[in-house]
């Protein structure tokens, strides 16, 4: 999935793909808040977060606001994966609809 | 996220907060007696700690009840409410209620019972009394199968560690949730700082959850965040009104709870160390290293006109051996001021209930005591403390009429002596009445007349197995649990209790203690080819006698004449069956100690002098020997085992029985 999510990025269309990290909590955020600051500019944004163990309500406040910036400056953004850590954060936090995760992986 | 298990801080949280519980009874008990109302503060934050931490660990129940006690606390701390004997009594009880839930807790056992859910009952009806309607509207919707909660964190909450998606978890646990997020104040992503939390929530929870059980789970944000917590349905509030009746029968229930918590509490298997005495233990390891490295270069390349140096070096050795071990075994020392702790409460709680006028003085608090000796003294003391205000102190008209005060006054007080620490309980009442004392033990059959006795064998009846004078047997005394008891626990630990009166002047308990356990003064006995240790405390006196001073009786026993009285001999040769012993009892030498209020000879080959010795457990590599309680490895490195005076005495009584 990784792999294609880059090759994708190359292509003439510059859509990034960016990879959540395993630990996708606040600290892990001054890295990825510059990626994502990034990558909401109006392309074809690609998140995987298929790798993410432990995440919090911080970063899903992240997550939120780089999905509204992306669509906002007319790009798009996809999932590439997320894991059930992910899901279930974004369903206790009531923003299941808001990031448009992808149906619960298949095992 | 990894399921951290909370169990493993529970041990702290447990201590925390029990010292909190103490903090906020001394100052009540300061309150109560017209302390500063700055004390209002102190008992607030103590409360508040505990309310969050159990939030936190998982005890709703305990959470909840002290959030009743905290917001009664708030409405005294903000003045809404005056500062009243009564309120005093009702948060005294609280502090009670929690210890018994803290004992329930660290006993796994359900934290609520009947008690406490009567005495949440009377902190809210306490406060509904004069509750504002939106108290009272509040107070209503307590229960209710389901809530909508309103929670805006402030920007900085996360900032503080304090994850929203962790509450939300914790309230999934609660019951079925809808949550809604409200993104209105989300900043745009380049204007976010991911630090900061703009997302609020609309949840919808629905379950039989009190509404404390949900404000539990915000206790540590509440200065943090928006929150409101409505009702969606009302149920029927409980029935409130039964509540203050409940709570006067369950008064002995939870004074029950009160006494059964130290127990299990009390003898935790951990001990704080300030960081100062680590600090110096740490310093003391460094000289040490350092006199090892002296002496090492002795090894290589010695010379006799080095012996000085050398000579020097061994006696820096042994002096920083010696403070290192002080300052190891000072790691277990802890004040008796925790001890002393408990009875301004219990004297207050106690003369009220016998219409008595006592004034309590504490003297010594930080006096520091083994750990275990700390522990276990607490019973005894209390027991001593108990019996000069029911047995001691007389009721203010008496004392008037005797010509005193009419505020008796029992002194508590801790201080070393020598190689031990003595421990107080003093009262100025009536003193031991010989005659109550002599007529008890004549009807008990423990003496046939007190004719000839002196006053001090009188007042030795009082240790007596089933002794008691009382003629009305109180709730507070005449539990079964006798002075017998008092003397039989502290010489468990090592120590001696002895009393001194003086008729209408009062009377004075001491207590002696050894300042560890570790560690006991011991005079080094040889008995053949074998050394006993037998403990300094125990020893009276040791003497050489001649044969012609010891008398055989009926069965085999021997006597001899001690200063006016006739004291058995215990052969330990006899007892631990040692070969090539002195037999001839001019050879030997008769140590006269004491244990268990009784005196007798212990007939050895000879002293070999004064040590200390290291208290080995013999129990824990062998097993439990009668007469002995340890051994210790002796600077030749052979065994020698310690005797156990009392125990040494219980064997001969029942040899005498039988």
């Amino acid at each position: 999935m990784g792999s294609k999510a880059s090759s994708k990025g190359k292509t003439a269309t510059a859509a990034t793909g960016i990879v959540l990290p395993a630990d996708c909590r606040l600290g892990a955020l001054d890295t990825l808040a510059p990626q994502l600051r990034e990558a909401a500019d109006g392309s074809a944004a690609t998140l995987d977060g298929a790798a993410v163990e432990k995440v919090d309500g911080a970063a899903m406040q992240l997550l939120v606001a780089f999905r509204r910036a992306a669509l906002a400056a007319g790009g798009s953004v996809a999932w590439a994966g997320a894991s059930d850590v992910l899901h279930e954060a974004a369903s206790l936090l009531g923003l299941g609809a808001e990031l448009d995760l992808p149906a619960v992986r298949s095992a | 996220m990894a399921n951290v298990s909370m169990a493993q801080f529970h041990q702290v949280f447990f201590e925390e907060s029990l010292e909190g519980l103490d903090n906020m009874e001394t100052a009540l008990l300061a309150l109560d007696e017209g302390g500063d109302k700055e004390l209002v503060h102190t008992i607030f934050r103590a409360a508040h700690s505990i309310k969050g931490g159990a939030a936190t660990f998982g005890f709703p129940e305990m959470s909840a009840f002290t959030h009743e006690a905290e917001s009664l606390l708030d409405e005294l701390r903000d003045g809404r409410r005056p500062i009243d004997k009564p309120i005093i009594e009702l948060l005294l009880r609280s502090v009670d209620c929690l210890r018994g839930m803290f004992a329930r807790a660290q006993a796994g056992q359900p934290l609520n019972d009947e008690a406490a859910e009567a005495l949440r009952g009377e902190l809210a009806a306490a406060m509904g009394r004069e509750a504002t309607t939106e108290v009272k509207a509040r107070r209503s919707g307590d229960r209710a199968d389901a809530w909508t909660v309103r929670f805006r964190p402030h920007p900085g909450m996360a900032a503080s560690g304090n994850d929203p998606l962790r509450l939300m978890r914790e309230l999934k646990a609660l019951g079925e949730m809808k949550v809604t997020a409200d993104l209105d104040k989300l900043p745009a992503l380049d204007k976010l700082e991911p630090g900061e939390c703009h997302i609020g929530w609309t949840i919808e929870l629905r379950g039989q959850v009190k509404r404390d059980t949900i404000k539990g789970v915000f206790d540590w944000v509440e200065d943090e965040c928006d929150l409101s917590i409505e009702p969606l349905h009302v149920v029927a509030p409980p029935a409130a009104a039964e509540a203050p009746k409940a709570a006067v029968a369950d008064v002995a229930t939870a004074r029950a709870a009160r006494e059964g918590a130290p127990a299990a509490s009390a003898e935790s298997s951990s001990v704080r160390v300030s960081i100062d005495k680590i600090d110096s233990m740490i310093d003391l390891v460094g000289e040490l290293v350092i006199t090892q490295s002296m002496l090492d270069q002795f090894r290589e390349n010695f010379d006799i006109a080095k012996l000085a140096m050398l000579q020097e070096g061994l006696t820096q050795l042994a002096r920083h051996t010696r403070e290192l071990q002080e300052s190891v075994m000072g790691i277990r020392m802890l004040p008796i001021g925790s001890v002393f702790n408990r009875f301004p409460r219990l004297v207050r709680d106690l003369s009220a209930k016998l219409g008595k006028n006592v004034r309590l003085d504490m003297h010594g608090e930080h006096t520091e005591l083994d750990k275990t000796v700390l522990e276990k003294i607490g019973d005894p003391l209390v027991h001593l403390v108990r019996n000069a205000i029911d047995h001691g102190l007389e009721m203010p008209d008496k004392r008037r009429a005797a010509g005193k005060v009419e505020q008796g006054t029992l002194r508590l007080e801790a201080f070393h002596r020598g190689g031990s620490i003595v421990v107080e309980v003093a009262d100025d009442g009536a003193g031991l009445n010989r005659e109550a004392i002599v007529a008890k033990a004549v009807q008990r059959g423990l003496i046939s007349s007190g004719e000839g006795m002196s006053d001090e064998a009188v007042a030795e009846l009082i240790f007596q197995p089933g002794f008691s004078t009382a003629a009305v047997t109180t709730d507070l005394s005449g539990r079964g649990v006798g002075m017998d008891v008092v003397r039989r626990n502290v010489s468990d630990l090592g120590g001696s209790v002895t009393i001194r009166s003086t008729p209408g002047k009062g009377s004075v308990f001491t207590i002696v203690l050894p300042l560890t356990l570790a560690i006991i003064d011991g005079l080094s006995a040889a008995v053949g080819e074998e050394s006993y240790i037998v403990p300094l405390v125990s020893i009276v006196e040791s003497v050489q006698l001649k044969t012609e001073a010891i008398r055989s009786v009926a069965g085999g026993g021997e006597l001899f004449r001690f200063r006016g009285e006739y004291l058995p001999v215990i052969r330990l040769h006899e007892v631990f069956g040692c070969a090539g012993a002195v037999r001839k009892i001019e050879d030997g030498l008769m140590i006269v100690v004491e244990g268990e209020g009784t005196r007798v000879g212990l007939f050895v080959d000879g002293l070999n002098g004064q040590q200390q010795a290291v208290v080995k457990s013999l129990e824990a590599n062998y097993r439990r020997v009668q007469g002995v309680s340890g051994a210790t490895i002796l600077a030749d490195g052979s065994v020698a085992l310690i005797v156990d005076i009392a125990g040494l005495v219980r064997l001969q009584s029942r040899r005498k029985a039988a």
